[in-house]
């Protein structure tokens, strides 16, 4: 009798074990039940011009989260003097690039690189210009610890997120949670997966829609699209093949072995290994990622070092001054005789035109993506 | 001695019923894996240099033309259709949907499909995509599918159409050379798209049969002899390709050519 006593006792001991923790997402900390509003990714995403995303299976889109993450994106007590939030140097009106080659962080010390713009990660797979981080909810990590850049400590950040009245009620019904970074690293990567750029000129006119664009954008289109093939007559290329690292309605490539990670004949050596220096390859030297070429008339200066201010300069780099004894440069640049395009004043000018339309006024407008702290 | 059987026991019925609860209590998978194939092969995919392993990014492949040349790869993908299994009678059986990305850098190379038991005498597939698909929106393709053109950056947007396969990398004349110069094959348009039947069994050997059997995933090794798609390209005279314009046409036209006419692909017997 009294084993069964002691059996009967340990049994409900083991299943009362299995009760959900209070932490439960679906369980507010009053008790009552706190059911987060999930999103349709369909919802988000324009599947006619981009197709879907692959997309964290654990962690998916609700309102509160990704409420959430605007919040703490544009949030300065993310940086430890509470001066620099995520938004300081990814600006919506820049297609949260930063208009500097190197950005502030805490106490006016630079970054290291140029900042990117943060538009359609949901289908990138590589992020930084080095492309040393998978996934989003990891990446965070890295700028709000950098001691250039909002050098924050994750215990401190925690205690602070803590004391905080709209965290606590927000990663309450976001997750179920106290605050606390894991969550925040989560809310973040839905923020920064939402925010999708998809109205521009270019996006109506690809694949190929000729009528919309003016004869200037129309040759601009024929360029960019176009295989190098130098005219017998005229001496000029027909094509200045951009397409292949920067195609589709993304405007960049994503596979990291068809141009999406490459060296793009900048420089002969390298002060900054780039992907290089996180694979240790010294066939990988000098390897960058290749950004995204929408919103590109609004994210400049450009290149990892923001060495190029303007559009013009970007344009007279690819067209007069590859660096074909660039040990590392992308063989699609190099397999055309290792010469340069030598684009006309004209021809310079219809790619420019043709760049311009793949600008989003509404996305940079967008109050979904904006700082919520504005009124 | 009673006593301590039943001690025994009880500590044993009291273990095993606390492992089955705190079993029950473990989180289940999101997104559980699909089931393993239990009747079915197993395609591994392999691209070979004179019978050696391409590898990437490492090391250079001499490609014996008349003054050789040294190769050096960085990127080799592939995109196939209605890739099936030929039994001994004819019949086919088309394995999963039939369009495969395979990504020989990346490692994409081995597949699991389940297939009927019985005795198969050769792999089919279309190299490349028949027009619709081809031409048709890759925005209709899931995250994960081999035709997403995200996923494999395998489709030319704007142009219309697969890549049906991409080898880039860099040569040099001479070992002792510094930098490489580029090398791009790219096979894209219609008109490349070809079919083959690879008969089971090694090149210029006996044919043979794989056998499925029930509850088994039979291995089946595919061997793609890149040497035998470059033989005889000089890539000095011509190292790029997009398939379009005369001369660049032509020049993948060859290449496809050798595919066939030096059995660029083979799968041995398992």
């Amino acid at each position: 009798m009294k084993n069964r006593i002691w059996l009967g006792f340990v049994l409900v001991l083991v299943f009362s074990a299995c009760r959900k923790d209070p932490k439960d997402p679906l369980v507010n900390q009053g008790g009552a039940k706190y059911v987060p509003t999930v999103i349709d990714p369909t919802t988000i995403f324009p599947v006619s011009k981009f197709g879907l995303p692959n997309l964290p299976s654990d962690n998916p889109f609700t309102e509160e989260g990704v409420y959430l993450g605007r919040m703490l994106f544009y949030d300065p007590i993310l940086s430890f003097d509470s001066s620099v939030s995520c938004g300081s140097c990814h600006r919506q009106q820049n297609a949260f690039a930063d208009p500097v080659s190197f950005s502030n962080g805490i106490y006016g010390l630079k970054t290291g690189r140029n900042s990117s713009g943060l538009i359609n990660l949901a289908y990138s797979k590589k992020f930084f210009w080095d492309a040393r981080q998978n996934t989003l909810r990891d990446l965070v990590f890295e700028p709000i610890q950098a001691h250039n850049e909002m050098a924050m400590t994750l215990p401190m950040l925690s205690k602070r997120l803590g004391k905080a009245k709209r965290y606590v009620e927000y990663f309450d019904k976001a997750f179920g949670s106290e605050p606390n970074v894991f969550d925040m690293s989560k809310a973040l990567e839905q923020f920064l997966l939402s925010i999708v750029s998809q109205n521009s000129l270019f996006n109506d006119f690809f694949p190929g829609r000729f009528s919309l664009l003016n004869a200037e954008q129309k040759r601009g289109a024929l360029l960019f699209n176009g295989l190098v093939d130098f005219d017998a007559t005229t001496g000029l290329t027909t094509g200045a093949d951009c397409f292949h690292c920067h195609g589709g309605g993304l405007a960049q490539q994503n596979n990291p072995d068809m141009g999406g990670i490459a060296n793009n004949g900048l420089d002969g050596s390298f002060s900054d290994k780039g992907y290089g220096a996180i694979t240790n390859n010294p066939l990988d030297r000098g390897l960058f990622k290749t950004p995204t070429l929408l919103n590109i008339a609004l994210t400049g200066p450009y290149m990892h070092d923001g060495r190029f201010t303007t559009l013009d300069q970007v344009i007279d780099h690819y067209s007069d001054n590859m660096n074909f004894q660039s040990p590392t440069i992308s063989p699609m640049l190099t397999a055309h005789s290792n010469k340069q395009l030598l684009l006309s004043k004209q021809q310079k000018a219809d790619l420019k035109a043709f760049l311009l339309t793949m600008t989003d006024n509404e996305f940079i407008k967008n109050p979904a993506y904006s700082d919520p702290f504005k009124k | 001695m009673v006593k301590l059987n039943k001690w025994f026991l009880g500590v044993m019925a009291v273990s095993m019923v606390m492992i089955m609860g705190i079993q029950s209590c473990a989180e289940k998978p999101i997104d559980p894996p699909p089931a393993p194939v239990k009747t079915g092969v197993q395609l591994n995919f392999a691209a070979l240099w004179e019978g050696q392993p391409l590898t990437f990014l490492s090391g250079y492949f001499k490609n014996n033309v008349t003054q050789p040349e040294y190769i050096q790869f960085l990127n080799f993908g592939m995109i196939i259709s209605k890739l099936s299994l030929v039994k001994e009678d004819g019949t086919e059986v088309l394995l999963g949907d039939g369009y495969q990305w395979i990504d020989f850098k990346k490692g994409r190379t081995q597949f699991d499909y389940e297939v009927p038991e019985g005795s198969y005498k050769a792999v089919k597939f279309t190299f490349g995509l028949d027009s619709a698909v081809n031409h048709g929106d890759p925005n209709q393709w899931g995250p994960e599918h081999p035709l997403n053109g995200n996923l494999t950056g395998m489709h030319w947007g704007w142009a219309g159409g697969y890549i049906f396969q991409a080898i880039d990398g860099n040569y040099k004349d001479s070992l002792t050379g510094i930098y490489g110069k580029g090398m791009s094959f790219h096979a894209a348009t219609d008109v490349m798209k070809r079919d083959f039947i690879v008969a089971v069994g090694a090149i210029g050997g006996s044919n043979g049969l794989i056998g499925v059997a029930a509850g088994k995933l039979t291995k089946v090794n595919f061997n793609y002899h890149v040497n035998k798609l470059l033989q005889g390209v000089e890539l000095k005279k011509s190292a790029v390709s997009h398939s379009e314009g005369t001369k660049e046409a032509a020049l993948m036209a060859r290449l496809l050519s050798n595919m066939t006419d030096f059995k660029a692909f083979e799968v041995p017997t398992p």
